[in-house]
């Protein structure tokens, strides 16, 4: 419940900050989301099978992030950027989604 | 419970081992982070999961969440201005097209009423045959005749597709002034009926045709005979105008004979500056 409720006050504060992002952070942001999703499934799957970590939650968010970034900055410089996102989008996706579907099994028995 | 480790005993060989990555990647076990520092607590005594009550996650969520609505609103501002500007063009294109089109009504009525007035007057200062004849070739009245249609399209879109592979407006002026010199009678562009003064232009990417822009295909009609046209159009200066188009640019160009096409009556065919001059007006009223 409380993660919600950060959650929430990040996007509330995201809105009312409205911050502009610098030009040549913005490929990287998509990206940057996608991994955070992966790894906030992640978690919320560990906390459904009861062996929930802060600490590696919050690795693995950094790190999530930080390598899709790595990857599509050098994706940039080899000149595949959007390859790469592609496949990194991919990967995650299948990610998240087998991650959810192992979430509703938890919570709906199906 | 199933986040154990799935490759727990060594030497188990597993016959659906080369299956191992596929499997992984249709139903993964838990991140193996999770699994093993929950194992670490278990083994400590403590139980196997932190809970969502630490700081550490509530500083972490509230990030992930400025993160979320910071891309989001950086990745979507520019498509709502665009899309405004293209909304506001859409409107305008449609009213003043809708403006077009109620003018052209007017325009239609307009005329009715001048022909009702004039069968009615029954002075007819020319002879009715004479005046329908002169309307007939003014364009000034819905002609029918056998005759050709002839039907230009740009090549579909490709990557190699380069921006003058497209029908230009200078294609359709030099078809049909090609047209005009070999026994054509009548000529509409897309229901745009041509007389001696209507134009044809590039108004930016589009062509107008009498200040109505078209779009593709181009559907050109013309009326005389077929037999001269269809020559003219195969093999005259027209045909290898359009073997030009079709091998260099790669437009689409087709042709088919029918032995009745309907062309409808002009809709602009006043004229602003010229005018009947005085003498002749008086001598016509003599007779």
């Amino acid at each position: 419940m409380i993660p919600l409720i950060g959650l929430a006050a990040g996007i509330v504060m995201g809105l009312v900050l409205s911050p502009t992002v610098p030009l040549w952070l913005e490929p990287y942001l998509p990206i940057a989301v996608i991994a955070a999703m992966d790894a906030v499934f992640g978690g919320v799957r560990a906390a459904l099978e009861a062996a929930f970590n802060d600490k590696v939650f919050v690795v693995s968010v950094l790190s999530n992030v930080l390598v899709a970034a790595l990857i599509v900055l050098l994706g940039n410089q080899l000149g595949v950027g959007s390859q790469l996102s592609t496949g990194v989008v991919v990967v995650l996706g299948l990610r998240i989604f087998s991650n959810v579907a192992a979430i509703r099994r938890h919570l709906m028995g199906a | 419970m199933k986040s154990r480790p799935r490759r727990a005993a060594a030497g188990d060989k597993d016959p659906a081992a080369s299956m191992a990555l596929l499997r992984e990647v249709m139903d993964p076990p838990l991140d193996p982070g999770y699994a093993s520092s929950a194992d670490r607590r278990e083994r400590a005594g403590q139980p196997r999961s932190t809970g969502g009550r630490t700081v550490l996650l509530v500083v972490t969520s509230v990030l992930l969440g400025f993160l979320l609505s910071v891309a989001a609103q950086t990745l979507r501002t520019p498509d709502p201005a665009d899309a405004a500007t293209r909304a506001e063009l859409t409107e305008r294109i449609e009213t003043a097209d809708a403006l077009g089109d109620e003018h052209a009504t007017q325009i239609e009525t307009l005329r009715g009423e001048i022909t009702n007035l004039q069968d009615r007057l029954a002075t007819p200062v020319v002879d009715q045959a004479e005046l329908d004849e002169a309307a007939l070739a003014a364009g000034a009245t819905a002609v029918v005749g056998e005759g050709v249609v002839l039907t230009l399209n740009d090549p579909p879109p490709s990557a190699d597709r380069t921006d003058d592979e497209r029908v230009l407006s200078r294609d359709l002026q030099t078809i049909v002034n090609g047209l005009w010199a070999h026994g054509a009678e009548a000529i509409a562009i897309n229901d745009q009926r041509l007389t001696s003064t209507s134009t044809i232009r590039f108004a930016g990417q589009a062509i107008v045709v009498d200040l109505k822009a078209l779009a593709r295909p181009y559907e050109v009609v013309i009326i005389g005979d077929r037999e001269e046209l269809m020559d003219e159009m195969r093999s005259g200066s027209t045909g290898s105008y359009l073997t030009e188009l079709r091998s260099d640019y790669g437009i689409l160009v087709d042709l088919s004979p029918q032995d009745e096409v309907t062309l409808p009556a002009a809709s602009r065919l006043s004229t602003r500056v010229a005018h009947v001059p005085e003498q002749t007006r008086a001598s016509e009223n003599d007779q």
